[in-house]
């Protein structure tokens, strides 16, 4: 299933072409956050791939993903419903202040 | 003309709930306004930060509003020259000229590398100062904030705060506490976070026989009130702490082991090397099963009894228990070998660890509002000048380690994190936050500024990983604050940055007079586009800026949820607050909030959908209350979502505006979680022993210099900070004092503030011990030179004063003010800060913590 990734913030620079606002990604059905981790990570690299060394299994406090406005916080949390059907996401990165 | 009659109509008078905002502590206050015109400020009796009560610069607040030095519209430079002290040559332009050149500016460098956006701020206002943190900052994609009062900050008292009490800072529970120990601290006596509230516990707490000992080198407005004051020598707090340690668990046997045992890692069993033993499958800590004979998981779900203390064989090798290896680490802080350092002679010493340790009542419960819980009466509470050294890490955890020891951590009596466990209010469950166990068992923060609608916010600050920020971040992520930056940016040998400072903007500080001497400042940034958004023209702006905006002040403008979140809310049992901050009146002249500027830059800037995202994470909103990501939002629609994304549909915004403060009452397992919630207080800092070997990596691989990683200790010691020992005829440690009456460098401008200065004997002056002037031939009134070893000389007047110890000169903070817009400030005390330097070699790079100190010879000089 396609979804639409936008870059905001630390992160917009992974984008490949800059002219563009956002980029598709292909997650299988029921695809979550860790899922789309992967995907970034070899699309962008850093600092998705740091993200994935971690063994939390929630998402780093660097990085913010949010679907459809709401944000995840685990790795098992869905991006892709079951069902298939667009998931909206925005990929915002939090800089590192104010204790992380 | 206006009749006599008609002239004394009055049209309105009305009084307006808000929130004060004078400092950070945030109190409730009223306005009384008539015919458009604030009269009066009082305490808002409805509100529990603060309970009615205010501080001489809440009352004095309304002479901000109405002063007529302040910036009213935006000023663009026309001198090129940047200098400090020097004439910018302001000139009056309207907001859209200003607003474009920002726009131009700031698209240009966020398509060139974003990273060239810079941010300075100021903790007094904070709710703006998190909106642009939390939302603009990271959706324009800058990592590189900073708040310029770092130098002033808690620093690595926020981290033991955070590791030891899931809170950004702690109080005592004064409403339980016979023994308070104040280490270079003045909460509830002088300035600390909920001063009001806390002046009137600590005042009813000494009524009831609280016995206060102040530790500090200056008799202020702590000492001067304490049932004792021992003076002790700047920077050597660390060293009377550890051997107070050391009295109370290796020869009074004062300390609570049934704490120890199940509340911290006390029986956690440590590798020869420093590590805890883990055990092989689980990775889990090892701690001793006494009736098994054999180290197991500390979660092993049939563990017989654990040991405490002891050194156990596992697998062939031998471990100590954390409490036997603390034991051993403070035992070579005998009182006598502590009063070498400290000066405080060895039987205070043995007579203050006595006191407090039986103070603690170990053993003994109370019981509140129907639950049975330890009662330990006795609290240690340190901040800036105990930690505000380049020893900071190792002083604040020996003092803290007071508290665990007793078993004073938040329970009854003791040592309080500033509300970290809240259920939320009653009908919403909002705002929620509590903390838990990681995978040791050892306790990890709930949400700390950003509002997980879960409670929780994610792990522990990461790890080192690199050197490439000013800030410092990406190498020690996990002080709160630093104001590093310009350091680190004129420090070329060690930081080769690959972007450089293209714009600044900076809120509301004053970087020039709060971090450190001004040149470290002026030089990180004079070649900068500096925007200034600030209250007066002050020295930063005269010297640096290009725009200045004028801001509005805490009188003209809304802030919901100023008390961001819990942090300023009074410790202890009570009620929740949660305020308004709303303008008394419109904002006068062309002054404009910070916030709602950013939200215009945001549009023009097209990261719009970023910031209402990272809006909803700032406050923790879900739907129906989340901003939808695509809408332009003004700011009271904002603060509407807010209000009723915690307290709900029905106590939005206008019903803040006229309610000014919601309430509910506290739990005692909110107050008192530590029983509630298991997870353990970390004695043992396993993780300042691995990050100083990942930063010492970092530093070696990137051949930076000056990283010193020695302070790097998992269990408390102490090492002299730098102005400590005497150099080269430099025989004086200068440090400066906090006065109730001012915060930072801001309210020297107010003149009732002002007044209260001049018609009290010390703070205009720099104050000496009477004996030492009278060896150097210096008189009361005398003008006096001061010279730093590192730099810096001030010139004052000596005020001779047994108030202060031999070897010290002592300065109220922030004074001497140059700036041409600031005139009633101007020339009025002492500037400290120019006998700071900034850098690696005067910072504990554990807490980024700066030595506010200096090592300084004094002598008389002629009248000017
Ligand atoms: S303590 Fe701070 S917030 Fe409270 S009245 Fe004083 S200045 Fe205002």
């Amino acid at each position: 299933m396609r979804v639409r990734v936008k870059l905001h913030g630390g992160v917009r620079s992974c984008e490949m072409d800059p002219a563009r606002s956002s980029f598709g990604l292909t997650l299988r059905n029921g695809g979550n956050a860790g899922d789309l981790l992967h995907a970034l990570a070899e699309r962008c690299g850093d600092p998705f791939r740091r993200a994935l060394d971690s063994t939390d299994e929630r998402l780093p406090r660097h990085l913010r993903l949010f679907v459809d406005g709401e944000m995840l916080v685990t790795l098992d949390q869905p991006v892709v419903p079951a069902n298939g059907s667009d998931a909206g996401v925005t990929v915002v990165v939090l800089t590192p202040m104010m204790g992380g | 003309m206006m009749t006599t009659e008609a002239a004394s109509q009055v049209y309105e008078d009305t009084w307006i709930p808000s929130a004060c905002g004078m400092c950070y502590n945030q109190c409730g206050i009223r306005g009384h306004r008539i015919d458009g015109t604030l009269v009066k400020v009082e305490g808002n009796p409805d509100n529990p930060i603060g309970r009615g009560r205010l501080c001489a610069r809440g009352l004095a607040g309304i002479q901000l509003l109405y002063d007529p030095h302040r910036v009213n519209r935006p000023l663009r430079r026309t001198n090129p020259e940047k200098a400090i002290g020097g004439d910018p040559g302001w000139q009056e332009i309207g907001w859209d000229e200003a607003l474009d050149e920002i726009t131009t500016r700031l698209k240009a460098v966020r398509e060139e590398d974003p990273r060239g956006l810079y941010f300075a701020g100021t903790v007094i206002s904070l709710a703006p100062l998190m909106h642009a943190l939390g939302t603009f900052l990271p959706a324009f994609g800058t990592p590189n904030s900073f708040v310029s009062d770092g130098h002033h900050c808690g620093n690595a008292e926020h981290i033991l705060a955070r590791t030891l009490h899931a809170s950004v800072t702690t109080n005592p529970d004064v409403a339980h506490c016979s023994y308070l120990l104040l280490f270079g601290c003045q909460a509830g006596l002088g300035t600390y976070y909920a001063l009001t509230t806390m002046a009137q516990d600590v005042a009813d707490a000494r009524i009831r026989g609280m016995k206060v000992v102040a530790i500090d080198p200056f008799l202020g407005s702590a000492a001067e009130k304490a049932d004792e004051w021992v003076p002790i020598k700047p920077g050597s707090d660390g060293a009377l702490a550890c051997a107070m340690l050391n009295l109370l668990l290796n020869e009074y046997e004062l300390y609570d082991a049934d704490y120890l045992r199940d509340h911290a890692d006390g029986p956690y069993l440590l590798t020869e090397d420093g590590w805890y033993a883990r055990d092989r499958e689980s990775g889990r800590p090892l701690v001793w099963d006494a009736n098994a004979a054999y180290a197991r998981p500390f979660d092993a779900t049939d563990l017989g009894t654990v040991a405490l203390d002891g050194v156990y064989q596992v697998d062939g090798r031998p471990c100590r228990t954390v409490f036997r290896a603390l034991r051993e680490q403070v035992a070579k802080w005998t009182p006598e070998a502590a009063a070498e350092v400290t000066t405080v002679s060895a039987e205070t010493i043995r007579k203050i660890a006595r006191e407090f340790g039986e103070a603690a009542s170990i053993g003994k419960t109370i019981v509140i509002d129907g639950q049975e819980l330890p009662h330990r009466a006795a609290s240690a509470l340190y901040f800036k000048g105990a930690h505000g050294h380049d020893n900071a890490w190792s002083t604040s955890l020996a003092i803290e380690l007071l508290n665990e020891v007793i078993g004073a951590s938040n329970v009854p009596g003791g040592l309080l994190g500033t509300n970290p466990v809240c259920f939320g209010h009653p009908e919403t469950g909002f705002p929620r936050w509590e903390p838990g166990a990681d995978v040791d068992g050892l306790l990890e923060a709930g949400a700390l500024l950003y509002n997980d609608p879960h409670g929780r916010s994610p792990g522990w600050p990461p790890p080192p990983t690199s050197a490439e920020l000013p800030n410092l971040r990406d190498l020690v992520g996990w002080p709160i604050t630093t104001c590093f930056t310009p350091a680190a940016l004129n420090d070329h040998e060690n930081f080769s940055f690959d972007h450089r400072p293209e714009v600044l903007i900076n809120y509301g500080s004053n970087l020039l007079m709060s971090a450190a001497r001004p040149e470290v400042c002026f030089e990180a940034f004079k070649d900068t586009f500096v925007i200034c958004f600030n209250l007066h023209s002050d020295e930063t702006a005269e010297a640096l800026a290009d725009i200045v905006l004028p801001d509005t002040s805490y009188l003209e403008r809304l802030d919901p949820i100023p008390n961001f979140t819990r942090h300023h809310h009074p410790v202890g049992m009570g009620d929740w607050g949660h305020t308004i901050r709303q303008p008394m009146v419109e904002p006068l002249f062309e002054r404009r909030h910070f916030s709602e500027v950013l939200l215009e830059l945001g549009g023009r800037l097209g990261i719009t959908e970023p910031m209402n995202l990272l809006t909803n994470h700032l406050y923790g909103l879900v739907a129906p209350h989340a901003l939808a990501p695509d809408e332009q939002y003004t700011w009271r629609e904002i603060a509407d979502h807010a209000y009723k994304g915690w307290f709900g549909e029905e106590r939005g915004l206008d019903w803040f505006e006229e309610q000014g403060v919601i309430t509910w009452p506290k739990k005692v397992e909110e107050v008192y979680w530590k029983p509630f919630i298991h997870a353990r207080a970390p004695l043992y800092n396993e993780w300042v022993k691995r990050s100083g070997e990942q930063v010492a990596k970092i530093a070696q691989e990137r051949g930076m210099k000056g990283i010193d990683t020695e302070g790097f200790v998992p269990l408390p010691d102490w090492k002299p900070c730098r102005a400590w020992k005497p150099r080269d005829g430099y025989d004086l440690q200068a440090i400066y004092y906090r006065v109730p009456w001012h915060t930072f460098s801001m309210t020297y401008e107010n003149p009732w503030l002002d007044e209260i200065s001049r018609g009290e004997p010390y703070s205009y002056f720099v104050c000496i011990n009477t004996a030492t002037a009278h060896a150097k031939g210096i008189a009361d009134g005398d003008p006096i030179e001061v010279e730093g070893v590192d730099g810096g000389t001030i010139r004052g007047r000596a005020r001779l004063t047994q108030g202060v110890h031999p070897e010290v000169l002592a300065v109220a903070n922030n004074g001497g003010h140059w700036a041409q817009g600031m005139p009633f400030a101007r020339g009025k005390g002492v500037f400290f800060n120019q006998l700071l330097p900034m850098d690696l070699e005067h910072t504990d790079l554990v807490s980024l913590s700066m030595d506010c100190d200096a090592r300084v010879r004094v002598q008389k000089v002629p009248e000017a």
